[in-house]
């Protein structure tokens, strides 16, 4: 069966970014920049929206684990704001000339394995989210944000990267109000968990690796620049994520380490 | 002295950004170690590796091991490029834990 598309593009010219539907300025651009700058915002388009599952998938684990009711209305309104942010994306796209329909990407349910204690399955959950991936998201987005061509695509980053940070902060919070009642055996096994989450965080973000180093031009209008994506994710997850779980009394470091085994073993 | 270009200098801003974020609750002292960790990646100040510095270890590892993954064809969360949403989390099996456990135990 094949994926089921997402097509954003009535809603996109019903409320285009810029007024009377007018087209972003990519004169300066070469066909091959403006075609990965589309590229990477429909891409963009389609991943935000999948994420909102993976905010929901949240909420019950939060529920089972009794945390309080304020923080399950913050994830309900993050499902809301990935959505958003992929609206946003399809109005740069259509802005920038492209068409907002994409195949969604694989939406595999939101689980962790299945550990006896529902607050270990909380934290197993935000340790890769909100720890990890938003927190990179964070440095991704903001890194973005400096080099944005104009005022129009940095109010856009700027809108989003305020709610990256409200996702990343989310997780870091819940570990410093439910870790301190961890027990040794649970934090144990969250270190042991934090194996399985690093080798997956270096396998999602590793296309970076794949793809070619754009001009800053072609940067400024979100064309990918994977060589400073990459060094943005290497160097958040090791001077960011790593210590910052290891202050929490969780074996980062030593997990990172097995990771790296684990992948060279599967390699 | 080291020049800081634009894409180096907007690199710098994003770590700084996430840096902040995983701050949240932190006493005085743990921010400024958090801050420190975010100067030695800045490319005008020499590098703290040599220092010990936090975090360093860690991206010298995964340098090691970036060529085996730059010529693997590896997917991202769409099958193209790596995005800004987060993807599902892990799905850990128990006997992947109880190995991991002892490796880390070891």
């Amino acid at each position: 069966m094949s994926a089921p598309e997402l097509d954003l593009q009535a809603f996109a010219e019903k409320h285009p970014l810029l007024e009377r539907g007018a087209r972003l300025a990519t004169d300066e651009l070469t066909e091959q920049e403006l075609a990965a700058a589309r590229r990477n915002w429909r891409e963009r388009m389609a991943s935000e929206y999948a994420s909102a599952r993976v905010f929901a998938g949240l909420v019950p684990l939060l529920m089972k684990a009794g945390v309080n009711h304020e923080r399950v209305a913050d994830v309900t309104s993050m499902i809301e704001e990935e959505i958003m942010h992929s609206r946003l994306c399809a109005r740069v796209l259509v802005a920038l000339g492209g068409s907002a329909r994409a195949p969604l990407p694989p939406l595999e349910p939101v689980a962790t394995g299945d550990p006896a204690d529902p607050v270990e399955a909380v934290l197993r959950a935000v340790l890769s989210i909100s720890c990890s991936s938003e927190t990179v998201a964070v440095a991704l987005v903001e890194c973005e944000r400096q080099r944005a061509a104009n005022s129009v695509l940095r109010d856009v980053l700027s809108q989003i990267l305020s709610d990256e940070v409200g996702h990343a902060r989310f997780g870091w919070c819940l570990l410093d109000e439910l870790g301190p009642s961890l027990s040794p055996a649970a934090r144990a096994r969250l270190s042991a968990y934090l194996v399985g989450c690093f080798a997956h965080q270096i396998r999602f973000h590793s296309p970076f690796l794949g793809l070619d180093r754009t001009s800053e031009r072609g940067a400024s209008f979100g064309a990918p620049d994977g060589e400073a994506s990459w060094a943005i994710f290497v160097q958040t997850l090791s001077r960011v994520t790593i210590p910052g779980l290891e202050r929490h009394g969780l074996r980062a470091e030593r997990a990172f380490r097995c990771a790296l085994r684990e992948l060279e073993r599967a390699a | 002295m080291n020049v800081i270009n634009s894409r180096d200098r907007a690199v710098l801003r994003g770590l700084r950004a996430a840096a902040q974020v995983a701050a949240v609750g932190l006493t005085v002292a743990g921010a400024i170690s958090i801050a420190r960790v975010v100067h030695a990646a800045d490319p005008a100040v020499p590098s703290q590796a040599s220092a010990g510095g936090q975090g360093v270890d860690a991206e010298a590892a995964l340098a090691g091991v970036e060529e085996r993954f730059r010529v693997r064809d590896l997917k991202g969360n769409c099958g193209c490029s790596a995005c800004w949403g987060p993807p599902a989390p892990p799905v850990v099996s128990e006997r992947d834990l109880t190995k991991w456990l002892e490796e880390l135990q070891s």
